[in-house]
């Protein structure tokens, strides 16, 4: 396996949410607006990167009897740490994120990339890997809040999180009337979630389908 | 053994390094998520001391309603509250401030979603200015109507004022919130609350009458002109708070009543209490005829009448009645009524219209402002609004000689 395909790999194949059904809760209850998504999105982005390198290089000296709550120390600091960061400086993504941060930390995708790619792997695949997988998780994220937000409130707006000027946004005047508010509870949270799954699975048949036809 | 040893201090190095690590992340942020917090609240903290140099300070309270306390430099404590009155969902979140003295010198509610017309009213000077000006030591008084919102907004300020005693450094005597003294109705009073005879069989009526949140069904006995026994046979009040007023305590206080009779008002279940002497006053009335209402000294300052136009006598009177303005025309010759003609009525069909038939509009013909005129039982809003009418067009003619 090329670096490369390390990297696509979480976006389709291994799509953490679509693909391994990772990292669930709160991808279902951050996804109302982009803003969260992407805000959510890149915060596991930076940790899983992190996470994947501190554990990688730390790989050949900790011992394989504690390694889990190692891990679990390393990727609590750094939730931790972001944490406090996003407090002091995203104040807006603060509030809107709440707790999910901080659940960062029990977020399965990290522990597992942790344990499954970065403890075998070198520091360079390991963060590369972090970074395939971060993407791919906000990738996700986006998919499901552009959908949500766009049908529960007909406009899409995307705000600077530290300023939290608005950087663009688009009203769907049209639509306001045809508004969905059942899109910005849990259960719209579901049905997207639902949909786009079915689509990544079809994609993801009809791709090893075709590899087994070349050989 | 020696293995053991290598894993903890291993264990230990590393959380020895992620502590150190989130101290130094924590001692660079902190200042900045303080000075955030106080930002945020400045504009509420300025209401009370505008241009003051605010500092947030810890404080610790028992019963948790307290959420914030700020020091302003050389003027006083203030103290952001927040309790749950009588909507649950919503918290009324207010803030308080003592100055260096003990005194109470702010008061100002941020945000409530209490009922509109009761709750709400502590937003209003009608409450705050009660609080303004107290010093720590005083007792509040709850507002009649709006006990279950005061007496949680005053259990509020109770904690605040526990917390100002640790951080002035005094003793602080907290006193309960005092409650009104009971509202006492007598019988033959209007109470304005809408109630309507259901059923009357030999003098047990049943009747539905509106209390807080919807008609409460009453059964009143009477016999021999009296109460004989009162029952709520439907309640759909807020229970715990309006069945104040439903039991069996309350009930048995109406038994020998007549309608000169005087009855309590049941605190914090105002309106319900209300609905049941709304009940008991119809059944009375009912049974016993109507108490007559003299014209002349009786003023239906309730009814607001309007006098539209007048042309030799005849008076186009406006009168506000059970739901709007009904309109009359009438005309008064050598200081009587010469005739009532009701031109447009807006109240309650098959109900107001009881009082404005030929016969009763007619048996006002003759009458001066020293009549007495009987007040249609289940039509009292609206044969009040007839009554203020007539009263409004004799005083224009009387006062225009």
């Amino acid at each position: 396996m090329n670096r490369k395909q390390n990297f696509i790999n979480g976006f389709i194949k291994e799509n953490p949410v679509f693909g391994l059904y990772l990292g669930l809760c709160s991808a279902l209850a951050i996804s109302t607006t982009i803003d969260n998504a992407i805000g959510m999105g890149l915060c596991v982005t930076l940790v899983l990167i992190f996470s994947n390198v501190i554990i990688s290089a730390m790989r050949k000296i900790t011992p394989s009897e504690i390694r889990i709550p190692v891990y679990i120390v390393v990727i609590a600091t750094l939730v931790t740490c972001a944490e406090m960061l996003i407090h002091a400086f995203m104040p807006s993504l603060f509030t809107s994120l709440g707790v999910f941060i901080s659940l960062i930390v029990v977020n399965c995708i990290i522990l597992g990339r942790a344990e499954a790619f970065a403890s075998k792997n070198g520091v360079v695949d390991a963060a590369l890997d972090g970074l395939g997988m971060g993407l791919g998780y906000t990738f996700s994220l986006l998919l499901i809040s552009v959908v949500r937000e766009l049908l529960a409130t007909a406009s899409l707006t995307l705000s600077n999180p530290f300023t939290s000027d608005i950087i663009f946004q688009i009203n769907l005047t049209s639509l306001e009337a045809y508004k969905i508010s059942l899109f910005s509870t849990p259960a719209g949270a579901f049905l997207t979630f639902a949909a786009f799954s079915a689509v990544f699975a079809m994609i993801k048949i009809k791709s090893e389908a075709k590899e087994k036809g070349t050989k | 053994m020696k293995k053991i040893i290598t894993l903890t201090l291993f264990l230990a190095i590393t959380s020895a390094v992620a502590g150190g690590i989130l101290a130094y992340v924590n001692e660079l942020t902190a200042p900045i998520i303080d000075g955030m917090a106080i930002e945020a609240e400045k504009e509420n903290l300025e209401l009370i001391f505008p241009g003051a140099d605010f500092e947030e300070i810890a404080f610790e309270d028992e019963t948790g309603l307290v959420k914030g306390a700020y020091l302003a430099q050389g003027q006083g404590y203030i103290y952001k509250v927040e309790v749950v009155g009588y909507n649950s969902s919503s918290p009324v979140v207010f803030m308080i401030a003592y100055d260096n003295d003990a005194n109470n010198v702010g008061f100002a509610i941020l945000s409530q979603q209490e009922t509109s017309g009761f709750g709400s009213r502590i937003d209003t000077p009608e409450f705050i200015d009660t609080v303004i000006g107290t010093t720590v030591n005083d007792s509040i008084s709850t507002l009649s109507g709006a006990t279950v919102t005061t007496k949680a907004v005053v259990s509020g300020i109770n904690a605040a004022k526990a917390v100002y005693a640790i951080h002035a450094g005094v003793t602080v005597d907290v006193q309960e919130p005092t409650e009104p003294e009971a509202e006492v109705l007598t019988l033959s009073s209007d109470f304005a609350t809408d109630a309507q005879i259901v059923e009357n069989v030999d003098g047990v009526y049943t009747i539905s009458a509106k209390g807080y949140a919807a008609n409460n069904t009453v059964v009143v006995t009477i016999t021999d002109g009296i109460v004989a026994s009162v029952e709520v046979t439907e309640f759909n009040d807020t229970p715990t708070i309006g069945d104040l007023a439903t039991t069996d305590e309350y009930l048995s206080s109406f038994v020998g009543k007549d309608q000169s009779s005087q009855v309590d008002v049941v605190s914090s279940a105002t309106l319900t209490s209300k609905s049941i002497l709304a009940a008991v006053q119809l059944a009375l009335n009912d049974a016993n005829g109507v108490v007559a209402v003299n014209l002349g000294n009786n003023d239906f300052a309730s009814n607001k009448s309007e006098i539209v136009s007048s042309d030799a006598g005849t008076y186009n009177v406006l009168s506000y009645g059970f739901q709007a303005n009904n309109e009359f025309v009438i005309v008064i010759e050598n200081g009587a009524v010469a005739s009532v003609v009701c031109s447009t009525f807006a109240d309650t069909v098959g109900m107001g219209d009881l009082a404005t038939t030929d016969e009763y509009l007619g048996s006002m013909t003759g009458f001066t402002t020293e009549s007495s005129f009987d007040v249609v039982s289940g039509a009292t809003m609206t044969s009040n609004s007839v009554l203020a009418a007539v009263q409004a067009a004799l005083n224009a003619e009387v006062k225009g000689e």
